[in-house]
């Protein structure tokens, strides 16, 4: 009987978030950007909801207030629907022999990645971080208990971390009745399906060309640290959901580009606002990107828009640091306090940070050739006359790992070396979503 | 002439759509009433796609051999290497099935025992829930740590402690924790200095109540 139920808690989060991303963006009507905002927005109005609504209600009436409060945008929706009969999803059915033949490959990629989901077991980090969280919500009637942000013993545990996750794992065990790392895994191919959507219709916007979007999303499960690494996307680390967000937001603002109908920018906003209620990095993530859209909207005069793609964000780094004020959360004590006098003790630390990076990057069994054809992909796209966006790119995935990369030199861990280990690549596997965007895009087709 | 179907151009006040379908391009114009239409009204024209004029493509073609020929190889040598990684990856994966199935793996590694978890659970489902737990292990194992946070993560509400000693100091321990109202000790890899009946053993942990 769990099987279904975390089916159903799944399809009641996806019908809420169909509902809202129609409410607020009636006009984008193709599949793959009704499926990933159903699937993005539900994640992100189901997890705040019960995070709110958890400060009153608990048990089985949270459930029910939060079902209620996901299901019915999605119920106005199909009332507006069945009374006016003109909502007409863009149906993408391939043509030709390369479209069906990269549906086919997708199609069998996904096969293989759903036996890979259900045996993979959830990383240290998915577990002792992430996971945790749920579990003991899931023994305080679904709401975490104050005392757990405070408590000196589980420092471990991150308390200060954001709660997109782990209220996400709480929403599958709600519907099911009890804690079960079993069902946790339900969550991550729906992250994994977002991506190639994300990138299929990424490239295939600013190509023309759908095939270029089916083969840049094939190409997905080329990259082995994310689909079989250590840290790979079914492992429970939120790395990967980050990642999908961020390449949301990247993909958004892009088709805005294209296309500058204003509502796109305030999607761009919203998935860009997400980003710091999945993980702490996640507020580096945002101001990167919305720094470079803000210098797009301003070069285009859309001062007051720009303004308002960035509330979002604004609005959840500032609700997340009165929260955990108003709890007394233990603070996380990884990196030291950023002074003058910290960056310059440590300043030596930089020729080994960068000799990391460059390791990280160089590894064709983490990446495949993922990171060499960036450079190539961004230099192609200039000479194809795509420069700003080229530029716009580099500035999305550059300035994050140049950010990723300093912050080592404030690593408060006895040994930096250690932290680099453990994290930099995770860190650096946030920005590769992109990455194989741009590759994608780079790709020299005949108009 | 060039013409090609924008893949999706919806316009603001109304939505307009145009579609490449079998034959041509599909022009879709939908204009609800908010947006000042008497009716509901949805136009749809099907214009053929026109040609590419032969010389003109030629000419464009020949520009994009070369980096059309860079992105071929750079796809293939992209699924190559991908696939040599993932074969590498592959051997990494870890299984596991239950309800606790991913933190059982670690206490499999430390404790020697299958659903390590629910045993510490049910080990202590009887203490009273606020008052604190410590692991006691051996000052040079280095399971310790993994133990601290393996457990605490299945003893919520307990505070949760590690406490690692020396060869002698088993029975001081004990002492502390009973003065300072532990619930119990979870010795680990160390025998208990006294053994008694409601003491419980997990594989290589054994979890003794301290009586007040």
């Amino acid at each position: 009987m769990n099987a279904p139920l975390a089916v159903l808690s799944l399809i009641v989060l996806l019908f809420g978030g169909w509902g809202i991303g129609f409410l607020l963006f009636p006009h984008e009507k193709s599949l793959s950007a009704v499926a990933v905002r159903a699937w993005l927005l539900g994640a992100v109005v189901v997890t705040i909801t019960l995070g709110l609504l958890g400060t009153i209600f608990s048990g089985t009436a949270l459930l029910a207030v939060v079902a209620a409060a996901t299901v019915i945008p999605g119920f106005v929706v199909l009332r507006k629907i069945l009374k006016k009969s003109n909502y007409g999803i863009t149906w993408p059915w391939p043509r030709g022999f390369l479209e069906w033949a990269l549906c086919v490959v997708i199609l069998c990629e996904c096969v293989v990645l759903i036996r890979f989901a259900w045996t993979t077991a959830l990383g240290w980090d998915g577990l002792m971080v992430w996971e945790i969280k749920a579990r003991i919500a899931s023994g305080n009637g679904w709401r975490l208990p104050m005392d757990y942000f405070s408590d000196p013993t589980r420092s471990w545990s991150h308390p200060e971390y954001p709660l997109m996750l782990p209220l996400l794992e709480t929403w599958v065990y709600m519907w099911i009745g009890k804690s079960d790392q079993s069902f946790t895994r339900v969550i991550f191919p729906l992250f994994y399906f977002a991506a190639l959507l994300l990138l299929y219709s990424g490239a295939a916007t600013v190509s023309g060309k759908r095939w270029v979007g089916l083969l840049t999303a094939s190409l997905l499960f080329f990259i082995p640290f994310l689909v079989t690494g250590e840290f790979n996307v079914f492992t429970g680390y939120a790395d990967f959901p980050l990642a999908v967000i961020y390449l949301a937001a990247v993909v958004s603002f892009i088709q805005y580009t294209c296309d500058p109908i204003d509502s796109r920018a305030l999607l761009f906003g919203i998935y860009a606002g997400a980003l710091p209620w999945m993980k702490r990095e996640g507020a580096l993530l945002w101001f990167c990107v919305v720094f470079v859209a803000g210098v797009e909207l301003f070069r285009r005069r859309k001062i007051r828009l720009a303004l308002f793609t960035a509330l979002p964000g604004l609005i959840m780094i500032a609700a997340w640091k009165i929260v955990l004020v108003s709890v007394n959360a233990t603070p996380g004590n990884d990196f030291l306090p950023v002074t003058i006098a910290n960056v310059t003790n440590n300043v030596g630390r930089i020729g080994t940070i960068l000799r990391a990076v460059v390791y990280v990057l160089s590894s064709t069994t983490d990446w495949s050739i993922l990171w060499a054809v960036l450079p190539i992909s961004l230099l192609l796209m200039i000479v194809s006359g795509k420069g700003t966006l080229s530029l716009q790119l580099a500035g999305i995935i550059f300035m994050p790992l140049l950010l990723y990369s300093g912050i080592y030199i404030l690593s408060n861990w006895n040994s930096y070396e250690a932290h680099l280990d453990s994290s930099l690549p995770r860190l650096i596997s946030q920005l590769s979503l992109v990455a194989l965007l741009t590759f994608g895009i780079a790709m020299p087709v005949s108009r | 002439m060039l013409l090609s179907c924008g893949l999706h151009s919806p316009k603001e006040g109304g939505a307009a759509e145009i579609r490449e379908v079998r034959g041509g391009c599909d022009f879709l114009w939908d204009c609800p009433p908010s947006k000042g239409c008497q009716t509901f009204l949805r136009v749809s024209l099907r214009a053929p796609k026109m040609k590419t004029e032969p010389n003109l493509r030629h000419k464009s073609d020949r520009g994009h051999i070369l980096p059309r020929l860079l992105a071929a190889i750079m796809v293939a040598a992209f699924v190559v290497c991908g696939v040599r990684g993932l074969r590498v990856a592959r051997s990494r994966r870890t299984e596991g099935s239950g309800t606790l199935n991913s933190s059982d793996r670690y206490l499999l590694e430390a404790l020697h025992v299958n659903q390590g978890g629910e045993k510490v659970m049910a080990s202590i489902s009887d203490l009273p829930p606020l008052e604190p737990l410590a692991i006691i292990a051996p000052d040079d194992n280095i399971y310790g740590p993994l133990l601290l946070d393996v457990i605490g993560s299945v003893t919520w509400p307990h505070p949760i402690y590690l406490v690692q000693v020396g060869n002698g100091d088993v029975r001081k321990t004990l002492d502390v924790l009973r003065n300072d109202h532990f619930a119990a000790g979870l010795f680990y890899d160390l025998a208990p200095p006294v053994l008694n009946p409601a003491d419980r053993r997990i594989g290589l942990l054994t979890v003794v109540p301290i009586s007040k």
